[in-house]
């Protein structure tokens, strides 16, 4: 192991010493398994919005878009664009009848809606599906990162992270993944804002005079053909609003008003890192030329901007990015084969010391999956890896959600005939796009539609409204947060 | 409470719901309009979204990184406030 740059080794060292001191603070709050998965239901709007920050800027956001905008130019704020847009209609639709439902995952919101154990089976595999898919990205970031500018080989880096990220989750659970989340949110705002504001300061802070720089980068279609833009952006939009990880933060939430509140938050945090990310990448094009890379050009913006110090600090702040996302995500996977396999199937009468212990050994589990995977993906680029768990998600988790929340005809079959075909068909189309059968590389275009044709031709054949549905639409949509105490 | 009374707050619940998916939808779709019409302007209207409107920024470059994320705080502070509003409405209806 080549240490190369000291202060970079001392600022990782310091996120993993507060990690950890976070996590053996957050210990005595997760006695059980609602504080395991939920926090124990007590984290503010203004906590979950910066905790969700932190989870969903993810090492695609913070090392992906500022690298696709370097190559590509335009074509990558495509992907600023679709990870912010989705959050809007997570708000319009979903955040406060999630919330109230006041469950563990995504899982149970299905099968309180459907009664159904055979969904519960399809959603806790999509679920782990899109996480793992969402999660090897994460990895191969932090191998890449501190592989290359720190000088530590790809298996040492993403071995650190996760066993880091493993040890908080079992030992702090959703409270030690929030606090950690919201401290990470605040180095990586912190980092992408001083990087940008630094780039800007080399064309007199004129955005304008950083564009004359990068001409023929500024318009569309240096990547992407009409067909896989639009598909790309419906794909991430949607997929947002499907992700997992995502949408089981909103069950910390103590009611559908601050759930609401939150994503309100989320959207203004998100929001500016967004809107800088591409100048970033703009920056890096302009003063590194082609001596950027896909997934290190924000790191050697930063070099180049502020020596091996600022080096220091943005490695650090990736690593935070790749640390609060991976939390996250484990939590979602963990919820979905703790939770939605063992306690909700296979052992319904497990006492509540039993869950918990199962909910910490999967989460080890889960954790050494992840290395494992994270290693055999070495070389793969962030943000395109993560795009396809958005397909995944868009074509899947979002349709029926939707449909299940807002249409009280859908029918188990119906949301089961989607679930299926979203994903089957999804990972078609974008196997068959990798193999060179054809050039679509996102499928939202197609599978969104065909999803949301498939739930509701099945559930109008089919006619088997579930008993207690007008209970649950007026128990997920009943105004009052008093009324929610009152169901939860 | 009777019968009849749950009908009728479940009657008023349904329309509530009705009446919230309504701004959710309009909402949700003025916004997927805003973005998914993006793709669909620079393919086919390139001549004015290649335009530049001030120094290096064109109409596309404007729109992308800035418009849609400025629409994308003010549509959720909106929806955000107004369903604030109909919940305490209904709830002052129903003490």
């Amino acid at each position: 192991m080549i240490l190369n740059n000291p202060l970079a080794i001392i600022l990782v060292l310091l996120i993993v010493g507060i990690s950890v001191a976070v996590t053996i603070f957050s210990r005595r709050f997760t006695r059980t398994t609602a504080d395991f998965y939920v926090a124990g239901r007590g984290i503010s709007a203004v906590q979950n919005a910066m905790a969700l920050s932190g989870d969903y800027m993810s090492a695609a956001t913070f090392l992906g878009i500022a690298g696709l905008v370097w190559l590509y130019g335009y074509d990558g704020i495509w992907y600023s664009v679709g990870f912010f847009g989705g959050w809007i209609l997570l708000l319009l639709f979903l955040a406060s009848p999630i919330r109230r439902f006041g469950a563990y995952t995504i899982a149970d919101f299905v099968s309180g809606r459907f009664h159904s154990q055979k969904l519960r089976l399809v959603v806790m595999l999509g679920t782990i599906l899109i996480s793992v898919l969402y999660i090897i990205p994460q990895l191969v970031g932090v191998g890449d990162i501190l592989g290359v500018l720190l000088g530590w080989n790809y298996m040492t880096g993403v071995v650190v992270a996760g066993i880091l990220m493993t040890i908080y989750v079992v030992v702090g659970g959703m409270k030690a993944t929030t606090y950690n989340q919201i401290i990470q949110c605040v180095i990586l705002w912190t980092a992408m804002f001083v990087t940008v504001a630094l780039a800007l300061q080399q064309f007199g802070f004129s955005y304008d005079n950083l564009l004359t720089q990068v001409s023929g980068y500024t318009q569309p279609g240096n990547w992407l053909d009409f067909q896989n833009s639009f598909s790309l952006i419906l794909g991430l939009v949607l997929g947002t609003a499907g992700l997992p990880h995502v949408l089981i933060r909103y069950y910390t939430n103590p009611s559908g008003k601050s759930a609401r509140w939150t994503t309100v938050g989320t959207l203004f945090i998100i929001g500016t890192f967004y809107m800088m990310a591409p100048i970033a990448g703009f920056g890096a094009r302009a003063l590194l030329g082609d001596d950027g890379g896909l997934n290190t050009a924000l790191p050697l913006l930063a070099q180049y901007l502020g020596g091996e110090a600022f080096l220091g600090v943005v490695v650090a702040a990736a690593f935070a990015a790749v640390l609060s996302t991976v939390a996250g995500l484990m939590l979602a996977t963990t919820g979905a084969i703790a939770h939605d396999l063992y306690t909700n199937i296979i052992n319904p009468k497990a006492s509540e010391e039993k869950q918990l212990k199962v909910a910490k050994l999967s989460t080890l589990g889960v954790g050494i999956l992840a290395i494992i995977v994270g290693i055999l993906a070495q070389g793969y680029n962030v943000a395109f890896l993560v795009g396809l768990a958005f397909a995944i998600a868009a074509s899947s988790f979002f349709p029926v959600l939707l449909m299940g929340t807002w249409w009280r005809g859908t029918t188990e079959k119906g949301a089961l005939a989607g679930l299926v075909v979203g994903i089957i068909s999804s990972t078609t189309i974008i196997i068959t796009n990798i193999i060179g059968l054809h050039n679509l590389s996102n499928p939202a275009i197609i599978t969104v539609p065909a999803t949301f044709i498939i739930i509701y031709v099945v559930s109008r054949l089919d006619g088997q409204i579930p008993y207690d549905t007008d209970e649950f639409m007026l128990k997920v949509h009943m105004p009052g947060d008093e009324n929610l105490e009152k169901l939860d | 409470m009777k019968d009849s009374d749950n009908e009728d707050d479940r009657n008023k619940i349904e329309k509530l719901i009705a009446k919230n998916f309504k701004l959710s939808i309009s909402l949700g779709l003025i916004f997927l309009t805003i973005i998914l019409i993006l793709p669909v302007l620079n393919e086919f209207a390139s001549d004015i979204m290649l335009k530049p409107v001030f120094g290096n920024f064109t109409v596309t470059l404007i729109y992308t990184a800035l418009f849609i994320f400025i629409m994308g705080w003010i549509i959720p502070l909106y929806y955000t406030l107004e369903t604030d509003k109909r919940e305490r409405e209904y709830e002052e209806e129903h003490k």
